[in-house]
């Protein structure tokens, strides 16, 4: 049994992650220890916040008086952490007002939905519309200028916002399945939001609740230094600003350490909030987050061996790298092959063989962090892994081009569909509108669309996966290519609905001789539309030739085991002849044979060394040493 | 019926005139499913295909309280389903999902995922479970479906969509229940992968005697796996019958045309498909009829004015089974020797 990885990776809680980051721990480290301060005031405050001494106003700082002294001769430094003991206190209990009120109804209106949470939202509505500030100025007057009664009130205030998204995580986390599977299997729904929605919420909430944390800050500080706090002598930070203010023609000094505090402060509490966002995004993508450059590009050494042979395309010893998280690893390793005018390549393998690299290298369209390491891609006499990348872009789209398995993902949701084709033609051929409308109009009935003149005023998203997938071959023929990349083009349809573009396919193929190149994993759609195979395994192309060949004996253990492993290969209700493991992730592959642990041929020979393409004919190739033995079974 | 030795407390699981509704916007609805019956016999395994937005999967979910009901009953033994939600629902029918991505708590490890629902039921039941006693009910869970012990201590991200898969099946399967409904299980997996857990969920089936409804778009997949078909097209169920019947002799022309469609592994029975296909030369797509019509009348090659203007109603064909067509009987004769079995398995159908 293989595992996706060896090593078995913890996953990391968010403490440990935020705190695994330079930002994280300077910022918490910074908190903690303003906290801690502040806490111990009264321990470590080196002297009497009240105290005044009249002879020693408005000092800079001193050995005796380490943050100077004020107007009235106190100790800066003291009242900063006495004052900084009340705005924490307040501070918690805005916090803790408002997780109290936006975490229980977050989740419950997120998961609950229905009634209830309209009737939630309505209020919250209400709730955001209500000026602020204004009820904090009469709650102050309520409550005899008291802090913590304002900072409850804000809480409780702000908690809509919190609780609007605490709501839209988990209204996403609702949608997935194994929530669903929890229910089937008798949870309640206590246990379900203990259990599996609130722990996706933590991430949000700590982000929620640091961000409030700084504004809350900014708040009291500016309800202090109005003087609608709790009056002097009290020490409070928005006091001390406000002093500062009035002195400051005399000693601008003073407002450095209260105006500094507040601002690293609430500066600390965003750079974490935002640290826990990054690092919590972070653990449902298993990238890491990585920043990836572009792996090595390969010297460039003497010319490329002339291309044997006049075919259209020759992939010869094609090899591709990828940078990632644990280093350069080769996703192809010499992968070769030929195509002709007319004929159509299926190239078939398990996912994670490598079809879809091949099909991108052809085109020059590797993700930023791969690259060419080796051979060469000759298309019509030219090596295109030496071509620049204008001259790629020349190519593609006119020359060659590319279907994908998805096609809505290619059309601009925001475009009609005929002007987009249209935009398409008109940068091929220099053309008037009225010509491009014609040629688009020719285009989609080429392509079989029902309506044209209906179709092109339509949007994406008004049409079918099918018709989608019409308008993508329509784009990709505007140019009359030579040759068609095909990457999985039907295996997101339906069978009626494949079996239309399949048929198309072939009719097209069939008026305007070009070539195609198709990835699938689905041998009905070999037998039904290609010319010749490819079957690619961990990398490599392990056996190669015209379909009638393939299907009548499977050269390699590997061909053989993928066609047995079909249901329509084995008796109704029986096991299926199943390939056991899976394909070794890139570079994790056995020395040797790269099948070699799952292949019911191998030998001890096979571990020996890399296994050489052997010609079996004119026209076949097999990446097997004993690959007489397959043939010699019935 | 296949009867397995372990299948006495098993029961049917019968749905009765179906209708789900899905709200879009204020006051108006779609309807997904529209009057759909069907049964799982105790111990059977019953295939559900059709293509995407047929409703199979709003069937599936209703069957698992997760749709709205606008009408119809759906039961389990005895026990009425329509309202059922959460614990006191029956956990004898579990299920397993398409996407084995979204199916697993990526914040949790395997073992905790097995453990909970055995936890909850002993709460539940007021029965008491060691710790110890859990864990080996785990491990055993793992081991039946091929994955070493070691599993439980990781994390869903350590592991492949196959292996997700497995992890799914185990957890569906941790409270032993009698039925399990697999929507699209194997349909994102690869031919390799596919076939392990088609021949894992087939050895359940047969030596638990555990039920399934196999939901799928997949006709070759289908017909390995089920003993009924049931084939549903915009909400409707089209044809059902025995499988070897369903796949072997279609009555029904949109059943016809799914088995058409699909390409075969092998080049001469496909060159016989698609020339069978191109000669029942298909009407170019038309608006898909409304209200009291057959549902399949704008792509059936065969349609009659008769067909725009009354639905047709499931009855009993002439071969066996159920048909929902005007013309049931009436087609040309049915002749696709690839879809004629492989080899004896012993098991014979009445086809003329
Ligand atoms: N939650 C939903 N809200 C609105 N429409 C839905 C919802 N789920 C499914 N549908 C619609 O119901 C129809 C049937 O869907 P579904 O049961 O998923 O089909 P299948 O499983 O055969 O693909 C489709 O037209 C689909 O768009
Ligand atoms: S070389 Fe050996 S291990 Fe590799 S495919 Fe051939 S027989 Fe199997
Ligand atoms: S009722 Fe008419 S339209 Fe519908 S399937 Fe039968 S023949 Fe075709
Ligand atoms: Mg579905």
């Amino acid at each position: 049994m293989t595992t996706a990885t060896d090593v078995p990776v913890r996953r990391r809680g968010v403490l440990r992650a935020v705190l695994a980051t330079a930002r994280g721990r300077i910022t918490a480290g910074f908190l903690l220890l303003l906290f801690a301060c502040c806490l111990l005031a009264p321990v470590i405050a080196p002297a009497d916040p009240l105290h005044q001494n009249l002879q020693e106003i408005l000092r800079t700082p001193s050995g005796a008086h380490w943050l100077g002294t004020d107007s009235l001769g106190r100790d800066v430094l003291s009242r900063l952490l006495y004052g900084g003991r009340s705005s924490i206190v307040g501070i918690l209990e805005g916090v803790a007002a408002q997780l109290v009120v936006a975490v229980p109804l977050g989740v419950a209106t997120g998961y609950l939905g229905g009634r209830f949470d309209r009737f939630v939202m309505r209020l919250a509505d209400i709730v955001m519309s209500v000026p602020v500030i204004v009820i904090l100025l009469a709650i102050l007057a309520i409550f005899d200028h008291s802090i913590a009664a304002a900072m409850i009130t804000l809480g409780v205030l702000g908690a809509s916002g919190m609780m609007r998204i605490i709501r839209g995580t988990a209204m996403t986390v609702r949608q997935e399945l194994y929530v669903s599977a929890a229910e089937l299997l008798g949870l309640s729904r206590t246990q379900i939001i203990f259990r599996h929605i609130l722990p996706r919420c933590r991430g949000v909430i700590i982000v929620q609740t640091s961000l409030f944390a700084a504004l809350a800050i900014g708040i009291q500080t500016g309800l202090t230094f109005l003087g609608l706090g709790p009056p002097p002598p009290a020490a409070t930070w928005g006091g001390m600003v406000n002093e500062a203010a009035t002195t400051l023609s005399t000693q601008p000094w003073l407002l450095a350490p209260s105006g500094g505090l507040i601002a690293l402060t609430v500066l600390a509490l965003g750079v974490l909030g935002d640290t826990v966002r990054d690092v919590t995004a972070q653990n449902h993508t298993s990238s890491g987050g990585l920043r990836v450059k572009p792996a090595r590009r390969r010297p460039d050494v003497a010319q490329a061996p002339v291309p044997e042979g006049t075919a259209l395309l020759s992939v010869r010893d094609l090899s591709v790298s990828f940078l990632t998280p644990r280093g350069e690893v080769e996703v192809l390793t010499g992968v070769g092959f030929d195509l002709d005018a007319g004929q159509t390549l299926g190239l078939v393998g398990e996912s994670g063989s490598g079809k879809s690299v091949t099909a991108r290298a052809v085109l020059g369209l590797l993700e930023a962090n791969g690259a060419v390491t080796g051979g060469s891609v000759i298309f019509d006499g030219r090596d295109l892994t030496r071509a620049t990348r204008r001259q790629l872009a020349a190519l593609r789209g006119t020359r060659i081009a590319l279907i994908s398995q998805e096609p809505m993902v290619a059309l601009d949701p925001s475009f009609r569909i005929g002007s987009q084709l249209s935009e398409i033609v008109r940068s091929h051929a220099r053309l008037s509108r009225e010509a491009a409308r014609r040629r688009v109009l020719e285009l989609m009935e080429m392509v079989e669309l029902p309506d044209p003149e209906e179709m092109a005023k339509r949007y994406p998203f008004q049409i079918s996966g099918g018709m989608a997938q019409r308008v993508a071959i329509a784009a990709a023929l505007a140019g009359s290519p030579d040759l068609l990349i095909a990457d999985e083009p039907t295996t997101a349809l339906d069978v009626t609905v494949q079996a239309d573009v399949l048929a198309l396919l072939r009719r097209l193929q069939r008026e305007t001789g070009m070539a195609v190149l198709l990835v699938t994993h689905d041998w009905g759609v070999v037998a039904d539309i290609c010319t010749h195979v490819a079957v690619m395994y961990a990398g490599q192309v392990v056996e190669q030739a015209p379909v009638e060949q393939v299907f009548g004996a499977p050269a390699h253990p590997y061909t053989a085991a993928l066609m047995a492993s079909s249901p329509e290969k084995a008796p109704r209700r029986t096991p299926i002849d199943a390939i056991a493991g899976a394909v070794p992730p890139p570079g994790a592959h056995p020395d040797g044979c790269r099948f070699r642990d799952r292949c019911a041929l191998s030998a001890a020979e096979c571990a020996d060394d890399d296994i050489p393409l052997v010609r079996l004919n004119e026209e076949r190739v097999s990446r097997c040493i004993r690959t007489e033995l397959l043939q010699a079974q019935p | 019926m296949k009867g397995t030795a372990t299948a006495e407390e098993a029961a049917e699981l019968t749905v009765s005139d179906l209708v789900v509704d899905y709200p879009i916007g204020r006051r108006r609805h779609r309807r997904a499913v529209d009057g759909v019956s069907l049964s799982v016999p105790a111990g059977r395994a019953v295939g559900l295909v059709g293509e995407s937005g047929s409703g199979k999967s709003s069937v599936a979910k209703a069957v698992l309280g997760m749709a709205p009901l606008s009408a119809g009953r759906i039961t389990y033994g005895t026990t009425v389903l329509n309202d059922l939600r959460g614990p006191a629902r029956p956990q004898d029918i579990q299920v397993v999902f398409q996407d084995p991505y979204s199916s697993l708590d990526p914040t949790k490890t395997i073992g905790y995922t097995l453990q909970e629902p055995l936890r909850a039921h002993c709460a539940r039941t007021g029965r008491s479970l060691s710790a110890a006693a859990r864990d080996e009910l785990v491990r055993a869970m793992l081991a039946k479906v091929g994955l070493p012990a070691g599993t439980a201590e990781r994390y869903p991200a350590q592991f492949s969509g196959g292996q997700r898969q497995r992890i799914s099946i185990a957890r569906a399967l941790i409270l032993q229940p009698r039925l399990l409904i697999c929507d699209e299980a194997v349909s994102a997996l690869d031919l390799s992968i596919q076939a392990q857990i088609l021949n894992l969920l087939l050895e359940l089936h047969l030596e638990l005697g555990l039920s399934l409804l196999f939901i799928t778009h997949d006709l070759s997949v289908v017909n390995h796996v089920a003993e009924d078909l049931v084939v549903m097209f915009r909400g409707r169920v089209m044809e059902s019958g025995s499988a070897e019947l369903v796949y072997r002799q279609p009555q029904h022309p949109y059943t016809r045309q799914l088995v058409m469609s699909a390409p075969m592994q092998d080049l001469e029975a496909q060159r016989a498909r698609r020339e069978r296909r191109e000669a029942l030369a298909l009407p170019p797509a038309r608006q898909a009829p409304l209200g009291e019509a057959c549902p399949f009348a704008h792509r059936c090659p065969f349609a009659v004015d008769r067909c725009r203007s009354e639905r047709p109603l499931l009855r009993s064909a002439p071969l066996g089974g159920q048909v929902a067509c005007h013309l049931a009987g009436e087609l040309p004769p049915w002749s696709d020797e690839h879809t004629q079995p492989r080899e004896a398995t012993g098991s014979t159908t009445s086809c003329p």
